[in-house]
């Protein structure tokens, strides 16, 4: 009798203590925001996902050179960062209804293999609290934020690819 | 949510402008803040010629060259017709760094941003603001001398209700007629790009009262005197053709920057 | 004991219970601020004024708070005194944007101020664009409802921010869109993916005294409650894409339209057709009296309620954006064709990595006018305005842009582009600067960057303006150094070498230093800006050369 009392006490006390080890986490994921994708769909941000696999969500948009630059750069190792850590790239482009329709045309001209989607009036834009492009997210496996950065300079793809591989080895990115 | 008013033609209804005064008749100011590199200016002071003819002795005109419009870097615009006075309301009420044409209509709206109005609004404004009745009534005696060219103006001031504000006084001289470049875009008006021999009227020329702010005539908590007259001395400059000049005087509370009476007197 | 024991175990759960309510204050909190700080030296030569204040900040903060379903947020804006090319209206400080929403899966609700657009915002569309003072947010309430999957319906009512107010018009509007292949299940990527929309939108706004005629003695008779109707679709199928959006405004009389009764129209429509490789659009637009404010007597940027996009291209470089196209809502043509293309790897010209090359023509006209009767001008006040036949270009060339750019990866250190731009700009219509000839302006643009080793490149950009109109030719270079990832170093300069005037042909010198850690970006820059002028519907701004320091510093966390 007494053992049993003690192991519900236990396992209430156990349980009790997982639900505030949660709360206490406190890691932004995505939100919950309508965007299009290149093919016409309506897409709810909080539901992208890489099946437990490290994503990059990047801010960009057709008129920012840097943006272009970060994207055509990591477009080039793009198969080899996919193969080694099945990282998956999204690309949020922020265009408004004068270059919107564009998107489409210049990404598959260029040949990039990223998930494009439309943020035409800028709703995940703001909810990401994003302000000057390009702003990179690096999403672990359970779809936290755990890194973001802004602006893009020659080489920094290399920082980024280094977090994918620390994330999917478990260990902390500091 | 059906909400949608089709206007049938016609479209615009005759008005009858009431063209009959009271004793003490509420005068409004409008002033229109301008410069002559300003191409959509000209329209601007169509629209107030036209409510000036409209409303009689009831409105008065101030033309207010400031801003980057009214600068003189030579050439055609070789003419500055800036003054102390138009530069210091233009920065404190912000017109023309908002675009020109700009104008004010007895200076209401001050400070939450409807008192910059665009030539379309001057009309409604200066219909709402002849609604109300005069609280404070001036009239303006001229006396000049051409020999000396020295101008004295008397202003009477009286109180038709009691007023317990801080009220000040600001006197100015206006000329019209002066013919100068101007440009253009509206071929109704003139040639484009340029008017070369536009005529300039109501153009602000100096402010009689000495600073921009002008004298106080009423303070709060003081029983407002019974009348009150104010005289100020002034010499015309030799540039300025003393025929075609004005003396505009106007009341206006010194917490709301509203003007309350304004009067205009010919120097001549 | 017993009983002592349930008791502890009930406040277990209790507490355990309790910590799942605890949630609610462990909800995410996350946020954004930027500072714009400028210290202005007067620099008669150039034009730049004495600024009395001396420094002049834009900043802002925004905070946004989320907890399941629930979410919230404000923005704190404060200009002490609002930098050179603002609108000095924006003076202050204070929170003129907060809101607070709940979202389930098939409905949503908003209060406070949100940003909307139906369709491509060709009748309401209200955005933010915080680097250019852009922000005709509508403050009320939002409604959104999905009854069935593949059916989405929005509903407003608010007014609109007027710097620290809002505007005295009212806005409803509704908005449905309805993606066939998902309402009826279809899966099937073989079939065409269909979608299509409609939006109303009415604005409301107490009747004001407008006299027109020639005596100024004829009183408007204006709509109190104007409407808009908006009908659009969207045809996907593998590569091809075929997307239309036509507009109807019933009378609108403003003074950006000087008050004509006309209602307005637009149409948009693009076909597009892309694989890998390869990808071609077109684009025809007609705009035709669609300005629609929610204040009749505004001009400029101000309380639109709709949204009429250039079809142009948005230039990356400072000579080739000198001269931006301006939308004339009171009526253009536009078409515009562009083709993407990218020689491929491995071919002669394409080299290791391939050569992408884009080319871009974009025209755009007046729409053709013809008075309604012999006894009424064009454009006359109070009139219907005008008649236009609906396919009809004008006679007027307002801008034309033909270009190309070609980049190339020469190998993993060199990469280069090159691009020409070839430019017809109208500044009489423009920049409302009558008399003044069209613009014709070449425009070369070298931009390579050299890579050291992993961390550290050089950038170079060569710029060429050659035109004998407005300023005459310019030349720019530019030269950046940066160590990834955190500074950059740039030396800049502007050099109007071909102008007219001797005495006018400035340089435009300018040093910057930037640092980024993460989300956070410090950059100041040092040197002069030439000036430049803003012109919206019937008023001109002017933004004043300066010369100074500039200080931005942005942050999200």
């Amino acid at each position: 009798m007494r053992l049993t009392n003690s192991l519900l006490l236990l396992l209430l006390l156990t349980s009790s203590v997982a639900f505030a080890q949660e709360s206490e986490k406190n890691l932004k994921k995505l939100p919950s925001v309508s965007v299009k994708n290149l093919n016409g769909q309506t897409i709810n941000t909080a539901e992208l996902t890489n099946n437990g696999k490290p994503m990059i969500v990047s801010f960009w948009a057709l008129w920012c050179k840097p943006c272009i630059n970060e994207l055509t750069t990591i477009s080039d190792v793009y198969d080899d960062w996919t193969e080694e850590t099945g990282v998956k790239l999204v690309a949020v482009s922020i265009d408004d209804a004068r270059s919107t329709a564009k998107v489409g045309p210049t990404v598959n001209a260029k040949g990039w293999q990223y998930e494009v989607l439309l943020d035409a009036n800028g709703d995940f834009k703001r909810a990401m609290n994003v302000n000057m492009i390009p702003h990179t997210f690096l999403l672990n496996g359970k779809g936290e934020i755990v890194w973001q950065h802004t602006s893009f300079s020659e080489g920094s793809e290399l920082e980024l690819i280094e977090m994918v591989k620390k994330l999917n080895a478990g260990l902390p990115l500091e | 949510m059906t909400s949608c008013d089709k206007v049938d033609e016609p479209f615009t209804k005759q008005v009858f402008i009431d063209t009959t005064h009271v004793e003490h008749q509420k005068r409004v100011l409008l002033e229109d803040y301008t410069g002559h590199m300003c191409t959509n200016c000209p329209t601007a002071a169509v629209i107030a010629e036209k409510l000036k003819n409209n409303y009689g002795d009831k409105l008065v005109l101030l033309s207010i060259h400031a801003g980057p419009f009214a600068n003189a870097p030579g050439g055609d615009f070789a003419d500055d017709f800036t003054t102390e006075a138009g530069d210091a309301w233009d920065t404190y009420f912000g017109i023309s760094n908002v675009g020109n044409p700009k104008g004010m209509v007895n200076r209401i709206g001050y400070p939450i941003l409807d008192h910059i109005l665009a030539p379309d609004g001057w009309s409604g404004a200066v219909s709402k603001a002849l609604k109300e009745s005069a609280k404070v009534d001036l009239r303006i005696t001229n006396t000049y001398n051409a020999d000396t060219r020295k101008l004295t103006s008397t202003i009477d001031i009286e109180f038709v209700e009691t007023i317990d504000e801080n009220l000040k006084l600001i006197v100015v001289l206006c000329e019209s007629g002066i013919i100068a470049p101007q440009k253009n875009n509206d071929k109704t008006i003139g040639p484009t790009p340029i008017i070369f021999d536009y005529e300039h009227n109501n153009m602000l020329r100096a402010s009689i009262t000495t600073g921009t702010w002008g004298v106080p005539i009423a303070e709060e908590g003081t029983v407002n005197p019974e009348t009150l007259q104010k005289s100020f001395n002034y010499t015309l400059g030799s540039a300025f053709n003393a025929d075609k000049c004005k003396v505009v005087a106007f009341i206006y509370d010194t917490e709301t920057n509203e003007v309350l009476q304004v009067a205009e007197k010919a120097v001549k | 004991m017993g009983k002592r024991f349930i008791l502890i175990c009930a406040s277990i759960v209790f507490l355990s219970g309790m910590v799942n309510a605890q949630d609610l204050l462990s909800g995410k909190v996350s946020g954004n601020f930027q500072i714009d700080a400028q210290v202005y030296k007067a620099d008669s030569a150039i034009g730049a004024e004495e600024v009395s204040e001396k420094m002049l900040m834009n900043s802002f903060a925004n905070i946004l708070y989320t907890q399941g379903s629930f979410n919230a947020g404000l923005r704190f804006e404060s200009y002490l005194n609002p930098i050179l090319g603002y609108d000095n209206r924006y003076k202050g400080t204070g929170v003129p944007y907060w809101f607070v929403s709940w979202q389930k899966e098939k409905f949503g609700i908003t209060v406070g101020n949100f940003y909307e657009q139906f369709g491509n915002g060709t009748i309401l569309r209200s955005y933010e664009e915080r680097n250019l003072g852009y922000d005709n947010a509508i403050k009320g309430v939002r409604v959104v409802f999905n009854p069935y999957r593949g059916i989405a319906l929005k509903a407003l009512v608010g007014t609109q921010r007027f710097f620290w107010e809002t505007g005295p018009g009212i806005v409803r509007g509704i908005d449905g869109e309805f993606a066939v292949n998902d309402i009826f299940d279809i899966t099937n990527e073989s079939i065409p993916r269909l979608t299509f929309g409609g939006s109303f939108v009415s604005k409301y706004e107490t009747s004001s005294d407008i006299l027109v005629g020639d005596n100024g003695d004829q009183l408007l008779i204006l709509p109190e409650n104007v409407a808009a109707l908006s009908g659009r679709f969207n045809l996907n199928h593998k590569g091809f894409m075929l997307d239309g959006e036509y507009a109807y405004k019933y009378n609108d009389p403003s003074s950006v339209n000087n008050f004509i009764y006309k209602p307005g129209e637009s149409l948009l429509l693009q076909a597009s057709y892309s694989q890998k490789g390869f990808g071609v659009i077109l684009s025809g637009k007609r705009t035709d009296n669609m300005s629609f404010k929610s204040s009749r007597t505004e001009s400029g940027n101000l309380l639109d309620i709709n949204y009429l996009p250039a079809l142009t291209r948005q230039h990356a470089y400072a000579l080739s954006a000198m001269y931006p196209y301006a939308t004339q809502p009171n009526g253009e043509m536009a078409v515009q064709a562009q083709v993407n293309y990218k020689i491929k790897k491995g071919s002669l010209l394409g080299g290791k990595y391939g050569t992408d090359i884009a080319v871009n023509l974009s025209r755009i006209t007046s729409i053709e006018r013809t008075p309604i009767n012999d006894s009424t001008a064009l454009n006359e006040s109070g009139t219907l305005g005008y008649k236009s036949d609906f396919f009809a270009f004008g006679d007027e060339l307002y801008f034309q842009d033909f270009n190309i750019e070609i980049q190339h990866k020469f190998n993993s250190s060199f990469k280069a582009l090159v691009s020409w731009v070839n430019l017809k700009y109208n500044i009489d219509v423009i920049e409302g600067d009558p008399g003044d000839p069209m613009v014709k302006a070449n425009i070369f643009i070298a931009d390579a960057t050299y890579k050291f080793d992993p961390r550290n490149a050089v950038k170079c950009e060569l710029q060429h303006l050659g035109t004998k109109q407005d300023d005459g030719d310019w030349a720019q270079a530019l030269i950046e150094y940066t160590f990834s990832p955190t500074w950059f170093f740039t030396v800049m300069d502007q050099y109007n070498y071909g102008n007219e005037d001797s005495d006018k042909k400035f340089h435009y010198p300018t040093v910057a230093l930037g640092y980024t850690q993460d989300s956070n970006r410090l950059s100041v820059s040092y040197g002069k800006q030439r000036k430049g002028i803003i012109c919206v519907g019937g008023v001109c701004r002017t933004v004043p050369a300066s010369n100074g320091l500039t200080i931005t510093l942005t942050s999200s966390f």
